[in-house]
C-alpha cells in the first residue's frame, strides 16, 4: 500500500472501523514506514489522552443524592397501570411478553390481524398516506375510536408512557363492519409502531401482564382487557414466528 | 403464563442499584451537550425517573446502559434545539440558513464563554465542535456505542454519524496534536 492510501484510512483504523484484512495491511505498512508510524502514534496518543480526560468527568455527589431521593419517592407505574381506563399510554407499559402474545393470538385466531398490522405499517411508511377518514390529531383519533369502536380511551402523548417516548403520528379506520378496527401510528424511541384497536369479547382478561417497554422500544405485544384489544407492533421487532408470514 | 410479582420497594431498590453505576456516563454526555450543569442534572434525573417507571426486575433490559442512553439522547434532543436542528430533527427552510449559521456561531460563542475553565485547551477544543459532532464523538469515543445505535438515536444515517465522528476527531487532533497532556495539570506544550 502507498502512504497516501494508508493515511486516508488511519482514522478508520483508530476507530476500529476497518475489516481485519485491511487493518492488517495497514499495520504491515506502518511497521515499515516511519512517517506513517509517527502519524498513527500521534493520533492514538491524542485520542487516548482525550478519552482519558473526558471519561474522568463525574456527576457531583450532591446531584446524585438529589436524583436518588427523587427515585425513592417518585411513583412507579405498577404492572397493572392505575389509569387504565383513561390512558392508552398505560397500556403500553403493561404489555405481554411475546410468548404470551403468540399464545393469545393463536388461541383467538387473530394472527392475520397482527400480520395485517405489520403489512399496513410498511405500506404506510412507503406512502405516508393514511387514506380516507384518517385522524391527524390526538383529539381526532380519540373521536375515531369512540365513533368506530365505542371505546373511550386516551391516546398517549409524549411523556405519558413509562420509559418510552411515544409520539403520535396519525390514525385511520381499518377492518370492515363485521370486524371494525382502528390503527394508530406512533414513533416509539425512534421506531415506527402500529397500535391496532379492536373490540373482542371472546377474551375477557389477561393475567400475564409484564412490562417490557423501554429496552428497545415496544416489541410486538398485545393487551387484552375487558373487550378492548390492542396490538402493538414495532416494525423491526416482528417475531421470527410471524415474520415468515409476510 | 404467570408473572412474578415483586414488591414496589424491591423493584425500586433493584433499579437504583443497577442504574447508579451509569450516572457518570449519562451526566458526562448531558453535560457536553447541554453545557449547563443544572440542565444536565435535570435531564439525567428525568431520564432515571422515566426509566424507573418502565423497569421490570422480572424482565430487566439486556443492556441497561444502552436503554438509559436511548432515553437520555431523546431528552437531550428535546432540550438542545441546536443539536436537534443539526440532527435534522428540526427542519429549516434554506433561506434561513444564514440566520441559522449566525445563531449557531452565537451559540458556540456562548458555550465557550460559559465554560468553567476557559484556560483548558481540551475543553475549549471540545466546545468548538458543532453540537452534533460533539454528541456523536462523545457517544462513540467516550461511551463506545456502535455507530448504528448512535445514528438511530440521533435520527441520522450511519454514514453521516461516521463522518461527524471523523471530523470531530480530526479537529481535536488538529487543535491538540502538538500538545501533550500533563496529568492533573491541564496540558503542556509537547
Amino acid at each position: 500500500m502507498r502512504c497516501t492510501e494508508v493515511r486516508a484510512q488511519l482514522d478508520a483504523l483508530v476507530d476500529s472501523r476497518l475489516d481485519a484484512a485491511t487493518g492488517s495491511d495497514i499495520e504491515v505498512h506502518v511497521e515499515s514506514c516511519p512517517e506513517c508510524r509517527r502519524l498513527l502514534a500521534e493520533m492514538r496518543t491524542v485520542d487516548d489522552d482525550v478519552r482519558g480526560r473526558l471519561r474522568a468527568e463525574r456527576m457531583p455527589d450532591d446531584a446524585w443524592s438529589r436524583i436518588e431521593a427523587r427515585l425513592q419517592t417518585e411513583p412507579r407505574r405498577t404492572l397493572v397501570p392505575r389509569r387504565f381506563a383513561t390512558r392508552v399510554a398505560a397500556l403500553a407499559a403493561a404489555a405481554c411478553l411475546v410468548a404470551a402474545v403468540l399464545w393469545i393470538v393463536d388461541s383467538s385466531g387473530a394472527t392475520s390481524l397482527a400480520a395485517a398490522a405489520v403489512r399496513d405499517h410498511l405500506s404506510y411508511e412507503k406512502s405516508r398516506d393514511l387514506g380516507p377518514g384518517a385522524a391527524r390529531t390526538i383529539e381526532e383519533a380519540e373521536a375515531l375510536l369512540e365513533n368506530r369502536l365505542g371505546l373511550t380511551v386516551g391516546i398517549p402523548k409524549l411523556g405519558d408512557t413509562c420509559g418510552v417516548d411515544m409520539q403520535f403520528v396519525g390514525a385511520r379506520p381499518i377492518g370492515d363492519a363485521s370486524a371494525p378496527a382502528v390503527q394508530a401510528f406512533f414513533t416509539c424511541c425512534g421506531r415506527p409502531v402500529s397500535v391496532i384497536f379492536t373490540r373482542d369479547a371472546a377474551v375477557t382478561d389477561c393475567q400475564s401482564m409484564q412490562c417490557v417497554c423501554g429496552e428497545n422500544g415496544l416489541q410486538m405485544c398485545t393487551l387484552v382487557r375487558g373487550d378492548l384489544r390492542a396490538f402493538f407492533v414495532a416494525r423491526d421487532h416482528v417475531p421470527s414466528e410471524l415474520a415468515s408470514q409476510f | 403464563m404467570t408473572s412474578k410479582r415483586i414488591s414496589d420497594a424491591d423493584a425500586r431498590q433493584r433499579f437504583i442499584e443497577c442504574a447508579a453505576e451509569h450516572r457518570h456516563a449519562l451526566y458526562g454526555f448531558a453535560r457536553q451537550c447541554l453545557r449547563d450543569a443544572a440542565s444536565a442534572e435535570d435531564v439525567v434525573q428525568e431520564t432515571y425517573v422515566s426509566a424507573m417507571r418502565g423497569f421490570s426486575p422480572a424482565d430487566p433490559p439486556r443492556d441497561l446502559r444502552a436503554w438509559l442512553f436511548t432515553i437520555l439522547v431523546r431528552r437531550v434532543l428535546t432540550h438542545n434545539r441546536d443539536l436537534a436542528r443539526e440532527a435534522g430533527r428540526i427542519e429549516l427552510r434554506s433561506d434561513l440558513d444564514d440566520v441559522t449559521r449566525r445563531s449557531a456561531a452565537r451559540f458556540d460563542g456562548n458555550v465557550e464563554r460559559a465554560l468553567e475553565d476557559t484556560s483548558d485547551p481540551l475543553k475549549r477544543a471540545i466546545s468548538r465542535l458543532a453540537p452534533v459532532q460533539r454528541a456523536v464523538f462523545w457517544l462513540r469515543a467516550i461511551d463506545e456505542f456502535d455507530y448504528r445505535e448512535i445514528a438511530d438515536w440521533l435520527g441520522i444515517p450511519v454514514g453521516t454519524a461516521t463522518s461527524h465522528a471523523t471530523r470531530a476527531r480530526e479537529q481535536l487532533r488538529r487543535e491538540l496534536g502538538s500538545w501533550r497532556f500533563a496529568s492533573g495539570n491541564g496540558i503542556e506544550k509537547g
